[in-house]
């Protein structure tokens, strides 16, 4: 390597950019830059504005004057205000140095480029439809490739089944301890205000018609039935569905999914099929402690406001609410949790490689995931409207 | 000539283990150097510590004359505005496209879209990437062609100091080639003073005026290549592979 280069602009040079008129006997100006014309001392807007107004201006005026560039520090920003304000076309007489003449010439030969791609008309009034059709479409893919990973999970359930050695339970059993055990506490919590909010709100609606066998039936069967399994899994799909997204997400984009498939492992079963597994049994149970902590508190509340005994209104649960109830929640609750993985599993599974998609997936995910949660709790509503009372 | 960087007698650590010690070179106008050591010698570190990111145990750092230790916030930060850094791997930002990538440090001192038009389609330029590729997110642009976006973006606002960690790693050869003679190219042209780490010993020895030579927890040497090489310590023999073996 040859000797340093000596350079073109200098960030020593601490004057600011001036600009002097000078009078030269033939009549034309000496126009005289000095001080350092560079991004950083050009950086204040006003200043900027005003500079290259006066550039113009004294040029417009004089199109014959001299410009002596000579004792001014230059460096592209420099050369690139001096051109806007000759409107592109130097002056006649200019008198520069090699190093600031190199600049003006580069600047010659830069394209201009766009933030945005240029569309044309057609293109333009094309986008709805386009738009349109394409959400169509991913949502179509979308259904179609979570069914796909629904029928993969049930081949590698039968091939658990036949071959019970390969069943990777160290990772189901991480995933029982991340996704349940964890979220016990916030599950008890909010089973518990839930219940509490619907006995306050029934009792006040039934006081004084002596309904008391009807409150334990409004809180049982809310409970057991919609609100426990729901509530279970729309907090699951929040704390759980969204780690699932971005855990699989990074693997993606870290090419640890790659590496598994290169190593001649199943990534679906490595990884998906222990989350889908840990789901669908810890939901049920997840629900189950829901719902426990939802009639506790609920008859505990309106044992309180009823002034009546909290194990009269216990004992007369089970006959008030059948337990095909309990049962229709729990089995949901299922449903619910292999629901929630799928829909999980997949938006991970195929994250752009950039930050902004990984969040964009996993937000997709969770609001997926409850939507999908509701809509098919609504399906059972309406399909076994008549079982269980 | 006042020099750019000065590192005199600096200790950096890692996570609280010590990594460098007694640490002393500079670095002087319109002159690139080269960083070079083993994997895990705190190369890196030790340009976290210029961009003061991180404040070294002991020693100080000189960056434009001012000791890095004593500033402000406010003024690291105006100081941190003079210097382009490209980044390992380039460090892109993800959901911005190439154009708004490149017009970030611009827009950050507060310029507006008509001065920062122009100076994306210069540095883009200077970086030899045509201008359709504004547009373009990083994840749809290869390796090459990252690195030089992140080049882009280094030499975007006219820095008086650039910082280059591994610009070479995950090229092929022939990417690295063209990225090594684009920097050679950019140093003719624009007298570029530089500070870059790199395994790679084809761009030390096309690119750098002087190498520092780190190692075993200190300075091993420091000087012209040519130099270097005529030195009889195994180290330096062993990184720049005089004895038949491997830089690690």
């Amino acid at each position: 390597m040859s000797d340093p280069a000596p350079r073109s602009r200098s960030g020593n040079d601490m004057r600011p950019p001036s600009l002097e008129r000078v009078g030269m006997p033939g009549g034309s100006a000496r126009i005289v830059l000095s001080g350092a014309w560079t991004l950083r001392r050009l950086q204040n807007p006003k200043r900027l504005a005003s500079l290259e107004k006066e550039i113009h201006l004294i040029h417009a005026q004089d199109p014959a004057g001299h410009w002596d560039l000579m004792g001014a520090t230059l460096d592209h920003f420099g050369a690139l205000l001096l051109r806007r304000g000759w409107l592109s076309s130097p002056p006649v007489h200019l008198e520069l140095t090699p190093s600031q003449a190199s600049l003006f010439a580069r600047w010659e030969r830069i394209p201009p480029c766009s933030p945005q791609k240029v569309k044309d008309g057609l293109e333009v009034w094309l986008r709805p439809a386009r738009w349109i059709s394409r959400i169509l479409l991913d949502s179509l893919a979308l259904m179609g490739l979570i069914v796909f990973l629904f029928l993969n999970f049930l081949r590698q359930l039968g091939t658990s089944v036949a071959k019970p050695h390969r069943i990777p339970f160290q990772e189901i059993s991480r995933n029982l301890y991340q996704m349940g055990f964890k979220a016990l506490g916030i599950i008890a919590i909010v089973g518990s205000l839930i219940g509490i909010v619907i006995s306050y709100l029934a009792a006040l609606q039934l006081q004084g018609f002596a309904l008391r066998g009807f409150l334990v039936f409004i809180i049982g069967i809310s409970i057991v039935r919609e609100l426990g399994p729901t509530l279970a899994a729309v907090l699951v799909a929040g704390r759980s569905g969204s780690a699932i997204t971005a855990e699989l997400g990074v693997m993606r984009i870290r090419g640890e999914i790659d590496a598994y498939r290169a190593m001649g492992i199943d990534p679906l079963y490595r990884l998906i099929f222990p989350r889908l597994v840990a789901l669908l049994i810890l939901l049920p149970l997840l629900v189950g402690w829901s719902d426990f902590f939802g009639i506790i508190t609920g008859l505990g509340a309106a044992a309180l406001t009823l002034h009546a005994s909290f194990l009269s209104l216990v004992r007369q649960l089970p006959r008030l609410v059948p337990l095909f109830n309990l049962w229709f929640g729990i089995i949901k609750g299922g449903f619910f949790g292999l629901l929630i993985g799928l829909v999980a599993c997949r938006l991970g599974w195929d994250v752009p490689p950039d930050a902004a998609s990984l969040g964009q997936e996993t937000t997709r995910s969770v609001v997926l995931s409850i939507t999908l949660v509701i809509a098919l709790d609504a399906l059972a509503a309406v399909l076994f409207r008549r079982t269980g009372f | 000539m006042d020099p750019i960087v000065s590192f005199e007698n600096v200790e950096v650590d890692y996570d609280g283990r010590p990594v460098l010690k007694d640490i002393c070179f500079e670095v002087q106008p319109g002159e690139i150097v080269g960083l070079a050591g083993p994997s895990g010698s705190g190369k890196t570190t030790l340009l976290s510590h210029l961009i003061g990111l991180k404040r070294p145990v002991r020693g100080s750092i000189r960056l434009f004359g001012e000791q890095l230790t004593f500033l402000s916030p406010a003024a690291q930060r105006r100081l941190r505005q003079r210097i382009g850094v490209l980044f390992q791997g380039g460090a892109l930002l993800s959901s911005l496209n190439v154009y708004e990538n490149v017009a970030l440090p611009l827009l950050e001192m507060g310029f507006s879209d008509a001065w920062i038009q122009p100076m994306v389609s210069l540095a883009l330029s200077l970086a030899g990437l045509p201008p359709e590729n504004a547009p373009r997110m990083p994840s749809e642009l290869s390796g090459g062609m990252v690195t030089r976006v992140a080049l882009a973006r280094g030499l975007v606002a006219e820095p008086e100091l650039l910082l280059l960690d591994e610009p070479t790693a995950g090229l092929d050869p022939i990417v690295a080639d063209a990225f090594i003679a684009l920097m050679g190219d950019l140093q003719k042209s624009l007298g570029i003073t530089a500070l870059m780490i790199s395994h790679d010993l084809r761009a030390l020895e096309r690119l750098c005026h002087r190498i520092v030579l780190v190692g075993d927890g200190h300075l091993i040497a420091q000087g012209q290549l040519h130099d270097l090489k005529q030195k009889a310590d195994s180290r330096i023999r062993s990184f720049f592979r005089l004895d038949g073996e491997r830089a690690s």
